[in-house]
């Protein structure tokens, strides 16, 4: 697949987003998301560092008809996003906030709805029942942690290294990567 | 088969009930450790308690055998016996590591 190959989410690909009409792992979930007709490969590599086997994802994803490469798009139907609405990334998914509108969330609380929701999903596709039993005591904990940069980045932590410990050590790692994406971004 | 309550045959039963006892918490705590480093070691920890516990319980039979066999069964314990120990020492030193980085 070329690198500079632009990827169009097709009616069946926006519906599996909208509905969850498809059952997506997490991992192919996002993967359909950031495809935007108009970010390639390359970027969208850029945009999820954390997927080595990106390639392989769009593939899978092109196979099951939910994105269609650019030069294919021409007869077939494409998606076309109303101009009001953006298209979601990843980065829009993840900081996603639980809060409710007609408030304004400080900073440190909305990065830990988004640390909280990114466990969440990520293992949202565990069946057995000592994950999810874990997986909620570290949520727990995480939303015990006091509303301040130190205490939430320690309960962060702490939740990698339980998770690393105990549950999956990949997972673990991509846990660590994508909090610090969002730690970078929380602005004081 | 004649039980003889002799200071060996007491140490031996309290062995054996300590280790159906470690049998016992080893399945018990396999299920909270999904997976991950400890998770992987535990299951490697699992198996070699469950030799420990065939080997325990053979021993009250020790005397039926040959003494060679004999021998045979407690190098074999040793050597497990040993490997159990390095498993654990490591998994300890790992998980202090982790959790003081």
């Amino acid at each position: 697949m070329p690198n500079d190959t632009i990827f169009h989410k097709t009616t069946k690909g926006q519906q599996a987003i909208d509905t969850r009409n498809i059952k997506l792992a997490m991992t192919m979930r996002r993967a359909l998301i950031i495809v935007d007709g108009k970010a390639s490969v390359d970027d969208l590599q850029q945009k999820a560092p954390m997927y080595d086997n990106l390639e392989d994802m769009l593939n899978t994803l092109v196979n099951q008809g939910l994105i269609i490469a650019n030069t294919e798009a021409v007869n077939e139907s494409i998606f076309e996003p109303e101009a009001t609405k953006p298209t979601p990334t990843v980065e829009v998914i993840i900081l996603e906030s639980p809060v409710a509108p007609q408030t304004q969330p400080d900073s440190v609380a909305a990065t830990k709805a988004r640390l909280t929701r990114l466990l969440k999903d990520e293992f949202s596709f565990h069946k057995k029942a000592s994950v999810q039993k874990a997986v909620k005591k570290l949520i727990a904990d995480l939303e015990d942690a006091n509303d301040n940069i130190e205490a939430l980045s320690k309960a962060w932590n702490k939740c990698i290294k339980i998770t690393k410990l105990t549950i999956d050590v990949k997972m673990a790692e991509l846990l660590k990567s994508s909090g610090e994406r969002l730690f970078s971004q929380l602005t004081l | 088969m004649p039980i003889q309550f002799d200071l060996v045959s007491i140490i031996t039963f309290s062995a054996i009930l300590v280790m159906f006892y470690c049998f016992w918490l080893t399945f018990k705590l396999k299920a909270s450790i999904p997976g991950g480093v400890v998770g992987k070691k535990w299951g490697i920890l699992t198996g070699l308690v469950t030799l420990f516990t065939i080997g325990y319980l053979a021993t009250p039979f020790f005397q039926q055998l040959a003494i060679e066999t004999q021998q045979l069964l407690v190098s074999v314990i040793f050597l497990f016996g040993a490997i159990y120990v390095v498993i654990t020492v490591r998994l300890i030193h790992t998980v202090i590591t982790e959790l003081t980085e």
